[in-house]
Parts: C-alpha cells; structure tokens; sequence
C-alpha cells in the first residue's frame, strides 16, 4: 500500500485579514520523495511553509507533519525538520562554523556528536575551507549552501526548502540543483517550493501545481506535461492580430492554446484535428501547463 | 510499518532549547561586546562624575551620607537600568526587523517562550554585571568597600531582569524603531529621575514619593543603599518582593508580544 | 593665453570685491531655499516637537522641584527651578542640533546628498540652511517649554528684550551645534557609530557647563572646562536674560561666543560636507 506521509495538509485555510493566502489546500508528501510545489508569487508557498514550521497557524484544515499534529506537536516535528528559508537569516557576524555551532546546540546535538555533525555538514555544503570567513564575506550562493548545511546539521528527517535557488546566477544554481539531487539520493524527504519551472521539473518526483492558495494539479512532471499540454506543441510569433487568428482556428479545431506575451502555443499538436498553420514545433513542457491551469506567466 | 518514532516528551521551558539561545547570545556577544560594554560603562559613569563632582562640592551630606556614597551606590541601578532595557528594546528590534534571527530560531523545537526567557536571562546577566562598574569607580574616589557589595551583582540581576523583559515587551509592540522615542521620554525618563539614584526625594511632593515606591528602579536603589551603607531589614524583603512581581510580570507580557509578532 | 582668461587674471582683487555681492546674494538664496526644505520636513514631524519636550519638563519638574529651595545650586537666586529652566532649555535643543546630524547619514545613504551637492547652491548655503532647519525645530520646541514654565509660574522675568534675545542666543547655539554636529556625521559615516558618538559628545558638554549649576562651585579643573565649553555662554546668556543674573560674565562675550562658534562650525561643516560621501 502506500508508504506513509511526511506531510499531509487537508483543507488548510490561511487568512490575513481580507486576504486569503492558502485557500483549501490538500497536499501529500510521501516519505523519501521530493516534492515541488510550483507557483507564482503569491500563490501561497511560502505561507505553507511558515504554517508547517508553526510560525502561522492555520484558520482550518488538518496538519500533520511526520506523524505530528500541528500546532500542538509541532515542537516535536520540528526537532527532525530542516527548514531552508527562502530570505537570509544566518548570523552576519559569526563565521560559518559558528553559525553551524548555534544551531547544533538549537537542534539538540549531544556533545559528543556536534564536531562530526558540524564536519559533515560543511563537506556537504563544500565550505570546508570556509570555515573561519564570516558570513558577510560570504558570496550570495556560497550564504545560500551554508543555509542548507544549516539546515541539514542533524540529519532530518523532512527538509522544507522555500525558493532556495531564487536570485542566484546559474551556475550556482546547478551547484545547489547537485546538492539538493545528493540529498533525494540518500532517501531525504524534501518539499521545495519554486517558481522555476526547470527547477521542479529536474529535481521533483511529483510537482502541485499552486495558485491562488489552492493546488490545480499534481502529479509527476511528465504526467502533467502529457495529460494537459500533449505532446507536441507549435509555437506561432506574429503581431497581435495574427495571434488572435491563431487561437480561434486552433480551438475551431477542439486545441487548447495558451500565450506568452509575443506568441501563441497551440497544444496537443499531434491529435492534429486538421489544424493547419506555420509556426515553429517543440515539445510540450511543464511551463505550458502551468500557464494553461493558471492563465498567469510565470517570472 | 510504525510512525515515526517518537522522541522523549517535549514540554515547555527546557534546557536544550534556552541553553541553545543562550549559546546564541553569547557566541554573538564576542562580536560586538566592546560596543555594548562601552554605552553600558561610560554613559552612568559620566553621571556619577558629573554629579559626583558638581554636587559633591556643595553637598557634603545627604541623610548622614557622604555624597560620593549616595551618588555611588545610585549609579548603580542607573547602569543597570542602561544595560537592560535599552540593550533588549534595540537588540530584540534589531534582530527582528533586518536580521530575521528569530525565523531561524523559532523553525528550530524551540518555542517563542524559551526565547524570550534565555534572551532576558542572558541581559539580566549583564545588567548585574555592569551594575557594578559605577560603584567600583565610586571605590576609587572615596566609597568604602564593603561585604555587602557582593550582593550587588544579584540586585543588578533581578532588577535587570524585569527591565530586560520590559524591553522586549516593548520591542514587541513597537512597528518602528522611532517609537522607542516616547518610551525613552515618557517612561524610562520619569521613571529614572524618581528613583534616588543622584538626589534624594525628601524635596519633593508626597504624591510623587508614594509613587516613587511603586518604582523597580527606585527599588532596586534602595536595596543596593541598603547592602553597602545601611545594613539589610526585614523591610527590604519587600523591596525584593517588588522586583521579583516586576521581573515575573513583565517576563509574561514580553512572551505575550513577541507571540502576537512572531507567530502569524 | 586667450584674451579671456588674460582679463580674469589681471585686476583679480577687483574683480573678487565687485563678486562679493552676487555671492552673498546667492548665499541667501541658497540658505532661504535650504531652510524651507527643512520647514517642509519639520510640518511632518510636529507630533515630535511635543514628545521631545517631555524629557526636559521632567527634568524641569522632577529635578528641578527635589532641589527647589537648595540656595548654593542656584547659586544664592534662591528658586533652583527657575535657575534651571534655561539649563533645561539649552539642553533639549542641544539634543535637537546634536542629533541632526543623523539626517545628514541618511541623505547620503539615500543619495539626496549627492543630489543636493550637484546644484549650484554653495556648500556654505547648504549648510546654513539646515542649520536653519535644526533652529526653527529648537525655536518651536522653545516656545512649548516657554508656555509650560509660564503655566507652571516659575519665576522668570518675562520681559520682551529677555525673551527674545534669551531665544535669539538659544537659536544661534541650535545652529552652532547643527554644524558641529554635520561636521561628525561627514567624519563618522555610520547611522550606529554616530548614535554612539553623539551620546559621549552631549553627556560631557551639558555636564561641563553651567546648564546644571554654577561655575563658582565645580572643582577647579572642571571649572576650566566648562569655560571652554561654548554651552555655558549660551546659558549664562540665558540666564542674564531672563533672570538677570549675571554671576561676574558679560552678555556681550556670551553673544561674541556664540556668534564666532557659529560661525567657524559653519565654515568647516561646508568644507567637510561633501566627504560625508563615502
């Protein structure tokens, strides 16, 4: 049967006054996968997060996190969670050890074990040899590593990861993609919320698709690519006119369309229909689904 | 296959979790403890100089007491009170509006009130500390030690502690770092010159000397006058009393406001 | 050597002196424009003026009253508060011009201060003109305090030449320190490191002056002090004033003091202005 959850969120509302920022939520996370919970600004993410970690309680639905239920146990729960946030919040002051040291002591490592626990996490995180630089000497994507050894100094169990590529050049940003794939490999349990659409489609098993504060799709990637967007897809640029002449003939024949701001995708090429037009053929992707489920662009 | 196993009973208030903060502190503390001990210091230090020479040459005696040993021992809740609330108001602040410290902390199985309360010991520790370098100067121009002194870093403690707690209370409500302004003049001020610490209240109202007593810091004078010159009584038991309401009250409603600001 | 350049060279003198006018004229321009600027910002902060007025009435009130009837510390006037209330004045504008530095950190860092030295008002102008900003605050806070100490009928003499030339020296003293304190802000650069700064330069100048009590009765090394102290003019002027004590000094070095202070501070914060730009 199924394997038990790590998370599992039914129904949870989250209000800020007027606004609501998670609007029914259900989302499972199954132990020892990743999960990428994939949205725009706004959709809700990090206010997910911050409600799995008890910094915002919900106003309903059920939350359990590993076995836990939350807010009540949420203290327990947390013990074997590492939460990697999306904004810096490492001691500016303090080297890169000491930051690990803190947090060995927060996270409850016995004595005897904090210098291991210290030395694994700096090799996971490739800082050995910046050990003794302080923090803010420290490059943007070398801060971000620290955070997810951090995050890590325990071994958890769950880790949550809120945007942990936003702002980085790319290069970095495949560093950490290798890391986080490390970390999948030896059987960690991870949700990660993202608005890179390379991103959630490379390192996740399964991918909810969030907007509005509510899931409109989950699934693994290439499901979700092949359920909503096809196969193939064609790709018409034009002047605005010519792209409306594109999306009425495309649904005439029964195909869904979807815009970026200078061109119109028809999707699901291959059930032709007899639609008939010059463009140029790829293939479909995760990014068309999304705008296809949420009519919004992605950043 | 079992759920997950699961770890001893986790309460409130425990150990891991305040000694955590607390190594937070004062891992931290190594970077910035020459700034803090110098507005710590110097400021109640000049006070005590200033009045100490300005008055002291007109005043030779107040209550059968040389003017150094009244000026002396006042000065000590005067850095007492420079050490706590002030280093807990801007530091809790500080912390929370540019450094997001606290998001860390709390994602950690630690819980706003283990917060609070290692953070407030940890000043209080400080406060106690530098509560005595006013009476140590006071030393060196003409105050006579005494065994009594020793029981001045724990006054400095227990005072510092309900100052402290006040501190982030108030960091807690505030939404800007301009509004420690008014606290600074309509609470601390007041509070600061009713409390004894460089002239004595004989000459003023009786209303505003009943009012005095409701002072911690008043108080806390009171009890260090009371270690080094007077000899303890039975009467300062009470001073301790007040102290210790203080410490406790402020230490719930310093948890009640950084809860509101914390958790969402 | 073209022809003109040739006719800036010879006559120069001349040519400096016919200057003058027009430079003086742009000053005023500069230091009126400068000065409204600082006007605007003051009608933003008006509930400011009232908080910052707490803690010198409580100084007034609270010290004041427990020392009212000691005699040696007003220096035999007899009323310490009415002794006091001029100290009381000259200190919560001392904090005032003292703390206004902090504007000047803060338009560097948001880029105002390059902007403001890009036009073509002159440094001197600039400068005066928030000197200006910080004195119209001092003058503002001044009249509350004024109006408290006539409710509360400490017994100032309340005569229109006292008043005005008591507020007049106070003013000068505002704009004095404003510089000074422009002038710390263009050396310390940091919002933090200038708070602390700020804090050890305030306590020693009210302290080492006669806001508190007389010189008569300070120790003699701190009596040298405090005669190099430009704050204890200011208040002995104050106290002439309105009091009519004079205790030996003279109301024409108090304003020859102030004046001079004023103006030094000025020149030197309009030569260290710009490098307030890290």
């Amino acid at each position: 049967m199924s394997g038990e959850l790590a998370i599992r969120l039914r129904g949870a509302v989250k209000r800020y006054g007027p606004i609501t920022a998670v609007d029914g939520l259900d989302l499972d996370v199954p132990v020892g996968t990743c999960v990428g919970l994939l949205g725009p600004n706004g959709a809700g993410k990090s206010t997910t997060m911050r409600m799995l970690t008890a910094q915002a309680i919900a106003d309903e639905g059920e939350l359990e996190v590993l076995g836990y239920r939350l807010p009540q146990d949420s203290k327990q729960a947390r013990a074997h969670c590492g939460v990697v946030p999306q904004l810096d919040n490492l001691d500016v002051s303090l080297t890169v050890e000491q930051n690990l040291l803190v947090f060995t002591h927060l996270y409850r490592i016995g004595r005897h074990h904090r210098h291991a626990a210290i030395e694994r996490s700096l090799e996971l995180a490739n800082l050995v040899d910046r050990r003794d630089t302080r923090v803010d000497k420290l490059s943007g994507g070398m801060r971000r590593r620290l955070l997810i050894a951090r995050a890590l100094v325990h071994q958890p169990r769950l880790v949550l990861m809120d945007e942990p590529t936003v702002g980085l050049d790319p290069q970095v940003r495949q560093q950490l993609w290798a890391l986080i794939d490390r970390l999948r490999h030896e059987g960690t349990t991870i949700l990660m919320s993202t608005h890179y659409i390379e991103e959630a489609q490379r390192l996740a098993d399964t991918v909810l698709i969030m907007s509005h504060g509510k899931g409109v799709a989950r699934g693994k990637p290439a499901d979700l690519v092949l359920e909503h967007a096809g196969r193939e897809v064609l790709e018409v640029y034009g002047p605005p006119k010519r792209l409306a002449e594109v999306e009425s003939a495309a649904s005439a024949h029964g195909l869904k369309t979807r815009r970026t701001g200078t061109s119109v995708s028809v999707l699901g090429l291959e059930a032709r229909n007899g639609f008939d037009f010059e463009g140029e053929r790829r293939q479909a992707n995760l990014e068309d689904v999304f705008v296809l489920l949420t009519g919004e662009e992605i950043a | 296959m079992a759920a997950a196993a699961r770890t001893a009973k986790i309460g409130r208030l425990e150990r891991p979790a305040i000694t955590g903060v607390l190594v937070r502190e004062i891992v931290n503390f190594s970077s910035y403890w020459r700034a803090a001990t110098f507005s710590s210091t110097v400021e109640p230090t000049i006070y005590l100089l200033a009045f100490g020479f300005g008055f002291g040459s007109l005043v030779s005696t107040i209550n059968g007491y040389s003017y150094v040993e009244f000026v002396g021992t006042g000065t000590v809740a005067t850095a007492v009170l420079f050490s706590s609330a002030f280093a807990a108001m801007f530091g809790t602040f500080v912390k929370y509006q540019f450094q997001r410290t606290y998001d860390a902390i709390l994602a950690a199985p630690v819980d706003t009130e283990e917060l609070v309360t290692a953070e407030s010991l940890w000043i209080a520790v400080r406060a106690g500390v530098y509560g005595c370098v006013p009476m140590v100067v006071a030393i060196f121009f003409g105050l006579d030690p005494s065994w009594g002194m020793l029981t001045v870093p724990f006054i400095g403690f227990l005072t510092g502690l309900g100052w402290a707690n006040f501190g982030i209370m108030t960091a807690g409500y505030a939404k800007a770092i301009e509004n420690f302004n008014y606290i600074v003049s309509a609470v601390l001020t007041p509070l600061f010159l009713l409390a004894g610490t460089f002239f004595p209240l004989d000459g003023l109202p009786r209303w505003l000397q009943v009012l005095a007593e409701a002072n911690p810091l008043h108080q806390c004078v009171e009890l260090v006058r009371a270690a080094v010159l007077y000899g303890f009584e039975w009467n300062d038991l009470l001073r301790v009393g007040v102290l210790v309401v203080f410490a406790l009250f402020m230490w719930r409603m310093a948890i009640y406001a950084m809860e509101r600001k914390l958790i969402d | 050597m073209s022809a003109r350049a040739a006719s800036v060279h010879t006559g120069s003198v001349e040519s400096v002196l016919r200057s003058l006018p027009v430079r003086a004229a742009r000053l005023l321009d500069g230091t009126v424009a400068m000065g409204w600027a600082e006007l605007h910002k003051l009608r933003h902060d008006h509930l400011d003026i009232f908080t910052r007025s707490v803690q010198p009435l409580l100084w007034l009130f609270i010290f004041g009253t427990a020392l009212q009837h000691n005699h040696a510390l007003s220096g035999g006037y007899g009323d310490y508060r009415a002794y006091l209330a001029p100290g009381v004045m000259a200190q919560a504008a001392l904090f005032v011009a003292i703390f206004f530095g902090l504007g000047v950190i803060w338009e560097r860092d948001v880029g105002q201060l390059q902007r403001l030295l890009a036009t073509p008002l002159p440094r001197l102008g600039i400068v005066l003109g928030k000197a200006t900003g910080a004195a119209i605050r001092a003058l503002a806070q001044a009249v509350v305090l004024l109006v408290v100490i006539a409710v509360a009928r400490i017994s100032i003499h309340w005569s229109v030449q006292g008043v005005v030339g008591a507020v007049a020296l106070l003013l000068i003293g505002t704009a004095a320190f404003a510089c000074l304190s422009m002038i710390l802000a263009s050396l310390v650069k940091t919002r933090e490191r200038f708070m602390g700064i700020g804090q050890l330069v305030v306590m020693p100048l009210f302290f080492a002056s006669s806001a508190l009590y007389p010189l008569a009765i300070m120790p003699a090394w701190l009596r040298v002090v405090a005669h190099a102290n430009p704050l204890s003019y200011e208040v002995h002027g104050m106290r002439d004033l309105l009091l009519g004590i004079s205790a030996g000094g003279w109301l024409w070095l108090d304003f020859a003091v102030m004046i001079s202070f004023l103006v030094v501070t000025a020149v030197v914060a309009a030569k260290t202005y710009p490098r307030a730009i890290l």
